[in-house]
């Protein structure tokens, strides 16, 4: 397992080196660059714009800034700088990380624990009330847009009163106590959290509802009926744990999935996360910052899939890795 | 360490005994005219971006000046609302009589907000650094005359001396440049230090000024908080020091529709209505408890202007702009056609809901005495367009709708706007159908904001371009727009020369500015260079839109103004109604 573990890390490396090459190409190919802003407002002078592309390398091709960059990372450990933003790129993918990779938990809990219960049972109930609701359910989170539910959620927050009109945090949070804190954050947290799994909830649900059927029909259940074994024991034991390993596989790309389909929960939410990052140093051509957010997008990507890859292993014996 | 703790001790008693500092020993400025408020409560406004930098001097978007303006002061400050300097850091000063030496008394027992006392060395150290070539600052091409910069001498520590190297018209505004603490900053500037430190990442205490609050925390994408200033300089008619808010809080919401519903759910206090959904609001004030205000036509506008730039691509030797376009956009009477096809009512109508006006020159009518009313205006008259186009026989000789110029050029042309504005976006629509109107093929292209700049700013591969300035009260800020060497002189910038007879007298007209003290004389030069502009019409002006505020009732002496910040202009005067 350790071997396989070190194996696949070792694969990600050409990863790391290919995915900044391409963003910073990209950046490069579209045009203007992260002054175009300052040259629009007659009271900054052309000097200034002058010694600032200089500063950049923005005069400079742009595979030296991506050599300059991958000095930096590899010897001193330095993502670059954010020149929108004025500071070093690390300290504010840090802040934004930690704040998106708990919106992303939450929501991934919340798909989880609703999804594959509603999937099971309306498998087991195929056909009845129970399982036509449950589908109706699935089809509205599916075909409905990410922002149109967003703003949904606003104006839900807004008339009902019970949730905070986006935000992460009340202004009064630093006087809060421990518990206060936490209470607040899930309280702000809740809504975004909803609205981001509710995609994901209704694909897991289908795949869920699908995989059982199959596996309800199969010969080996009928032996285990037979055998006298309570219908609890055949489903929960024997047919769920068959069915559920392609979930596993596609929970390994919902964690960077989340972080896409964040951007514009959080941009219409105002949460302070790590998608927003991305768009809002995208429309600034901000190239560090882009790059180092994608970066870490990918590490999630890997990350995720190795977790499904140890978590196949463990749930079913049959799968080895080596 | 027991040392360590017993210097920590007396800083804490210090800190906590320094904010009852008695009025007395600071020379106060009294506010009278306001209602009498109380102290406590705070004010949530929304912001679209976080703020860039904490450092003053290097910054220049206004995310961070929104932050920074309410924590510094200037020696004088302009009163938007009584349209005249007053005293700040500075008491009084006088000039000699050829406007050449300004004598500034300085406000007695002004201290930083770190308790350090104010004095004139802050105010030479100011200077020294917006004049250091190491220091990339926008201020600097304001506090020049001529090239040349203020020699600013310390008389003694409540006088400063400031000779000028020749008149400066504008001085009593120019001067008005943000203070920065010697004593904070002198060593990181002798290092070399300055131009980056104070980033958003530095903690709040660090960034020192005068101004009625000070940063208290921030929060990156949520929002950043200011708090009460203890030494503040001004105080009420009872002698209560401003200001009277605990809190200024500026909420970071980066979507414009959420930031309608974080109003109506009571998050924020202040909101800028558009026309759009003026009538949305309006029917909800007194439900909301809020005031929607009228503060008049915007200062800022969207036009439409012609790549006059007869210049040629370097690499390739090509023109800019194919020689028989270059005919039809340097030919004023194609402009003035332009001017006049243009359906100013619909867009007011169909884009402003009726909340807006048509504009014809370059400064905004709600420039006060600044703006000229005797312009000429080429106003919406389809006849009149045609009439231009024929006598200039531009006219359709093969029968397909669209005319031809006398070398049988379609005359055809696209003009590009940024795809993220669809305010714009729209006007561009209406344009396209009033070229159409008098046989023009005007087609709108949409680009990304980079490419927009490109275009304009670098490549100058385009035909036309719709794009909106915001204007400032005072024309100074944007004399890059008129003076023909301009960078965003933008249908031909930074022309070495000036192409045309009118450019050469508009940039005479600027000189001349710069150089009279009188404001009546100013103000006389302004109406010509507006004149010039208009009769020439270099850009084709369209509608200025309807400016609106809402403001929750609860809050006392909220007196919003056109200029932003519009309803924090007064922020240490506005205070919570019981």
């Amino acid at each position: 397992m350790k071997v396989y573990i070190l194996r696949r890390l070792l694969q990600v490396l050409p990863i790391f080196v290919l995915v900044p090459f391409f963003t910073f190409l990209l950046v490069e190919l579209a045009p203007g660059n992260v002054l175009d802003s300052w040259k629009l407002n007659p009271e900054i002078p052309d000097k200034l714009i002058e010694q600032k592309t200089e500063e950049l390398g923005l005069d400079r091709p742009w595979y030296e800034r991506y050599w300059r960059w991958v000095k930096g990372v590899t010897l001193r450990l330095d993502l670059g700088y954010s020149s929108a933003n004025k500071r070093p790129v690390a300290p504010i993918i840090r802040e934004r990380l930690y704040n998106t990779f708990i919106l992303a938990l939450l929501a991934t809990l919340i798909e989880w624990s609703v999804s594959v219960p509603l999937g099971i049972l309306s498998a087991v109930r195929q056909y009845t009330w129970v399982d036509k609701i449950c589908s109706g359910i699935a089809f509205l989170g599916l075909s409905i847009p990410v922002v149109f539910l967003a703003l949904l959620a606003l104006l839900f927050a807004k008339v009902t009163g019970w949730f905070p009109v986006g935000g992460l945090r009340s202004i009064d949070y630093e006087t809060f106590t421990t518990w206060g804190k936490f209470c607040d954050i899930l309280h702000h947290i809740i809504l975004p959290a909803l609205v981001l799994a509710a995609a994901g909830m209704a694909t897991y649900m289908r795949q869920m509802r699908g995989n059982l059927l199959d596996q309800l029909g199969a010969d080996y259940l009928t032996t285990a009926r037979a055998k006298g074994l309570s219908e609890t024991v055949v489903v929960g034991k024997h047919a769920v744990r068959n069915a559920i390993n392609p979930l596993i596989t596609l929970f390994g790309f919902s964690l960077s999935g989340l972080l896409s389909g964040s951007v514009l929960v959080e941009t219409v939410m105002s949460y302070p996360g790590l998608g927003r990052t991305v768009v809002e140093a995208l429309f600034a051509q901000d190239e560090y910052l882009v790059v180092a957010a994608l970066l870490m997008g990918t590490v999630l990507l890997i990350v995720g899939n190795l977790i499904a890859d140890i978590l196949l292993a463990l749930s079913d014996p049959r799968i080895r890795l080596r | 360490m027991k040392r360590l703790s017993h210097w920590f001790l007396s800083l804490l008693l210090v800190a906590s005994v320094l904010p009852s500092v008695s009025a007395t020993e600071t020379e106060m400025d009294t506010v009278t005219g306001i209602e009498i408020g109380k102290r406590g409560g705070r004010l949530v406004v929304p912001a679209l971006g976080d703020p860039k930098s904490f450092n003053i001097i290097t910054s220049n978007d206004s995310s961070s000046s929104d932050i920074l303006g309410p924590v510094y002061d200037a020696l004088v400050s302009y009163d938007p609302e009584k349209k005249k300097i007053l005293p700040a850091l500075a008491t009084s000063w006088e000039h000699s009589d050829d406007f050449l030496t300004w004598t500034f008394h300085l406000r007695k027992g002004v201290r930083w907000n770190d308790g350090e006392p104010f004095t004139a060395d802050d105010v030479v150290f100011t200077f020294e650094v917006l004049y250091d070539d190491t220091i990339i600052n926008a201020a600097r091409s304001i506090v020049e005359v001529k090239g040349q910069p203020f020699d600013v001498r310390k008389v003694d520590e409540l006088t400063v001396e400031v000779k000028l190297p020749a008149v400066y018209g504008p001085f009593e505004r120019a001067i008005g440049v943000p203070i920065i603490p010697k004593h904070k900053l002198e060593t990181p500037h002798r290092e070399g230090r300055l131009q980056e430190m104070l980033n958003v990442g530095s903690p709040p205490e660090e960034v020192v000024g005068t101004g009625a609050f000070k940063i208290k925390s921030f929060l990156p994408a949520e929002r950043v908080v200011l708090e009460r200033n203890p030494y503040y300089w001004k105080q009420d008619e009872k002698g209560t020091r401003l200001p009277y808010l605990d809190e200024l809080v500026f909420l970071s919401i980066p979507d414009l529709d959420a930031w309608d519903i974080a109003f109506e759910s009571g998050k924020t206090d202040t909101h800028e209505v558009y026309p759009q959904k003026y009538k949305r609001f309006k029917k909800k004030e007194s439900e909301g408890n809020f005031t929607i205000y009228e503060l008049g036509l915007a200062l800022g506008d969207s036009h439409i202007w012609f790549n006059q730039n007869p210049g040629k691509n370097p690499e390739t030797g090509d023109p800019y702009v194919a020689p028989h376009k270059l005919a039809w956009f340097t030919n004023l009477n194609f402009r003035k056609a332009i001017s006049h096809c243009i359906n100013r009512p619909i867009i007011v109508r169909n884009v402003f809901r009726g909340r807006a006006e048509p504009i014809f020159g370059p400064l905004s009518p709600s420039m006060g005495k600044w703006f000229n009313p005797n312009m000429p205006r080429f106003e919406y008259d389809l006849d009149k367009s045609r009439a231009l186009l024929d006598e200039m026989e531009y006219i359709d000789r093969d029968g397909d709708g669209v005319r031809e110029d006398p070398q049988g050029n379609k005359i055809t042309f696209t003009f590009i706007t940024n795809s993220e504005n669809n305010i714009r976006e729209k006007i561009g629509i209406i344009l396209q159908e009033s070229f159409q109107e008098v046989g023009l093929e005007g087609k709108l292209k949409r680009v990304d904001f980079g490419s927009l700049i490109v275009a304009i700013q670098d490549a100058f591969d385009y035909d036309a371009c719709l794009l909106g300035l915001t204007g400032s009260d005072y024309p100074l800020g944007g004399l890059n727009v008129y003076r023909s060497s301009g960078r965003t002189h933008h249908w031909h910038p930074s022309q070495k020369e000036p192409a045309t007879q009118w450019e050469a007298r508009v940039d005479g007209l600027i000189e001349d500015f710069l150089a009279e003290p009188l404001e009546e004389k100013q103000v006389a030069i302004w109406h010509e260079i507006q004149r010039l502009y208009a009769e020439n019409q270099p850009v084709c002006w369209t509608v200025n839109r309807n400016v609106y505020e809402a403001v929750r009732n609860n809050f006392g002496n909220v007196r919003p103004i056109l200029p932003r910040p519009r309803v924090r202009w007064n922020a240490e005067e506005i205070f919570v109604k019981q």
